[in-house]
């Protein structure tokens, strides 16, 4: 998270965050998919305050995933037909790996905008002010925090583990990994119940209110996104339909 | 700030299916004063604690404020945890959101304070335990240090008349150890009481005016450098005589400095000796 965007209005990112997901997801992929990619890396990269190098690795593991589904969209398995394993890659399959690949770019591209730039307490009080029903951004939030807790016990417990070599070897590995789930689940009801506790004591009367942090949208940035999100879905658009790439790119 | 007084009074507990914890406990916190509560790990501190704050209820016995038993209604627990709140040893059991001035602001919101003052009770909390830097910062990534002191600061939004730690400066750096007990001072200095439950004997008696002795499930209350003077009484409760006592006594000994000379703490030893 940084601290650059911190002060603006989670509507007002999730506007312009939201928006660029949506053009992720429904513009021609070409040139809408790249441009949209563009306008999140820029905004990552310059207001955002996220630099070349987090960005690179946040999107390491992503980037693995789409690789792995754009082979398994782009080759087809016809056994039998050529020989051999029967693995072939058509230009049917080709084209939809590529596309697919390029609308999953920029929607992670988008996302990440948005989780880099807003926290998840931000977005729950946001959700709650707009109307989400409170036992949901109520359960939203306790299991949002009560993750971290929960992972920093997991990491600990591997860590003792791995010390008494509970990783030395497969047989280990399994025994030592259902024992970490145990000893999480078990951790994590008696955390709740004490938290409940914990709770109580400060006057849990129903829902977990908390003062809201509101903070005033921006008319100038509803304009500016509005006019960013235009321009992508203009120039998409008419490039789509001016100068469609030669092969079928939807 | 109303200083309250609070007393337990023959209190009996016993988890589900357990030994007695406490059986037969009196404690009397004195109001605006410092209490330290000593004993073995196990030896019932938190549960005392607990019966005080009135998360856990007696089998026996009665938890009073002012002379007046708890009503455990939820009324009466409600207008009880405005007198008495606790701070428990692990900051994960009583942070919830996810940011530091969301969760100092929870408690105030519950007693139904208008948000204006629940603002400024959450900046007062914040300064007094000197983490107002850290309001907008998420509690997972707050050092261990800095959630206690910000759950601490949760419970001092209550503003409560008597405030219960469960061991506050366990897991914590000698520096951390110095700003918690400073943030302290100043509750105090605000006129909260303070119960501090602890197995260090020698901050118990550098730091409090009264301790009390949880042993065999009763407590011993008194002076902190009589009862801790009180080797089978020490030995009783597994604890360690503290060190200021154990070298004044030898310095008396060896005629250095009077029998009766008093010291609770490194200064005050080296004042005997002219230092």
């Amino acid at each position: 998270m940084t601290a650059g965007e911190r002060p603006r209005s989670p509507g007002d990112k999730l506007l312009l965050a939201g928006g660029l997901v949506l053009g992720a997801l429904l513009l021609p992929a070409w040139p809408g998919c790249p441009l949209v990619a563009a306008v999140a890396v820029t905004a990552l990269l310059g207001p955002a305050g996220v630099t070349a190098r987090v960005l690179a690795r946040t999107a390491r593991g992503a980037a693995a995933f789409l690789l792995l589904g754009a082979v398994g969209i782009a080759v087809t398995w016809r056994p039998g037909a050529t020989g051999g394993l029967g693995l072939t890659v058509t230009a049917a399959g080709a084209s939809a790996a590529a596309v697919t690949t390029a609308h999953a770019v920029a929607g992670f591209a988008a996302m990440l905008l948005l989780a880099a730039t807003t926290p998840m307490s931000d977005l729950l009080a946001w959700a709650g002010r707009r109307g989400v029903p409170e036992a949901v951004v109520d359960v939203a939030g306790l299991v949002y925090r009560q993750l971290f807790v929960l992972l920093a016990t997991a990491r600990s417990v591997r860590a003792a583990q791995a010390a008494r070599l509970g990783y030395a070897d497969r047989r280990a590995t399994i025994r030592s990994a259902a024992a970490l789930t145990a000893a999480v689940l078990v951790r994590a009801w008696s955390r709740a119940r004490r938290l409940e506790e914990g709770l109580a004591g400060r006057g849990l009367d129903g829902p977990l209110r908390v003062l809201p942090d509101a903070r005033p949208s921006s008319p100038t940035f509803v304009a500016g996104a509005l006019a960013v999100l235009g321009s992508v879905v203009a120039v998409s658009l008419a490039v789509a339909h001016l100068a469609p790439l030669p092969w079928d790119l939807r | 700030m109303t200083r309250r007084r609070v007393r337990a009074a023959g209190l009996r507990f016993a988890y589900a299916g357990g030994p007695a914890v406490l059986a037969g406990a009196d404690l009397d916190v004195p109001p605006g004063g410092r209490l330290a509560l000593l004993g073995a790990n196990g030896c019932g501190k938190s549960t005392l604690l607990r019966c005080l704050s009135g998360a856990l209820a007696p089998r026996e016995g009665e938890v009073t404020v002012d002379g007046v038993a708890v009503d455990r209604s939820r009324a009466g627990l409600r207008r009880h945890r405005q007198t008495v709140q606790l701070v428990t040893q692990d900051p994960d059991d009583q942070l919830f959101s996810a940011s530091v001035a969301a969760d100092v602001s929870f408690g105030p919101l519950n007693l139904g304070l208008p948000e204006a003052r629940v603002r400024e009770r959450v900046e007062e909390a914040l300064a007094l335990l000197a983490v107002a830097h850290l309001r907008d910062r998420p509690t997972h990534l707050l050092s261990f240090g800095e959630r206690k002191r910000v759950a601490i600061a949760g419970a001092v939004a209550m503003r409560p008349s008597v405030l219960a730690l469960d061991e506050p400066t366990a897991g914590l750096d000698p520096a951390a150890v110095v700003d918690t007990l400073a943030a302290l001072d100043r509750l105090q200095a605000a006129g909260t009481s303070l119960v501090l439950a602890t197995h260090d004997v020698d901050l118990a008696l550098a730091w409090a005016d009264q301790v009390a002795v949880v042993v065999a499930g009763t407590v011993r209350q008194g002076d902190p450098a009589t009862l801790l003077s009180d080797v089978a009484l020490v030995a009783g409760a597994r604890l360690q005589r503290p060190w200021v006592l154990a070298v004044r006594d030898r310095l008396a000994a060896l005629g250095v400095v009077p029998p009766d000379a008093g010291a609770r703490d490194e200064a005050s030893l080296l004042a005997l000796l002219g230092g």
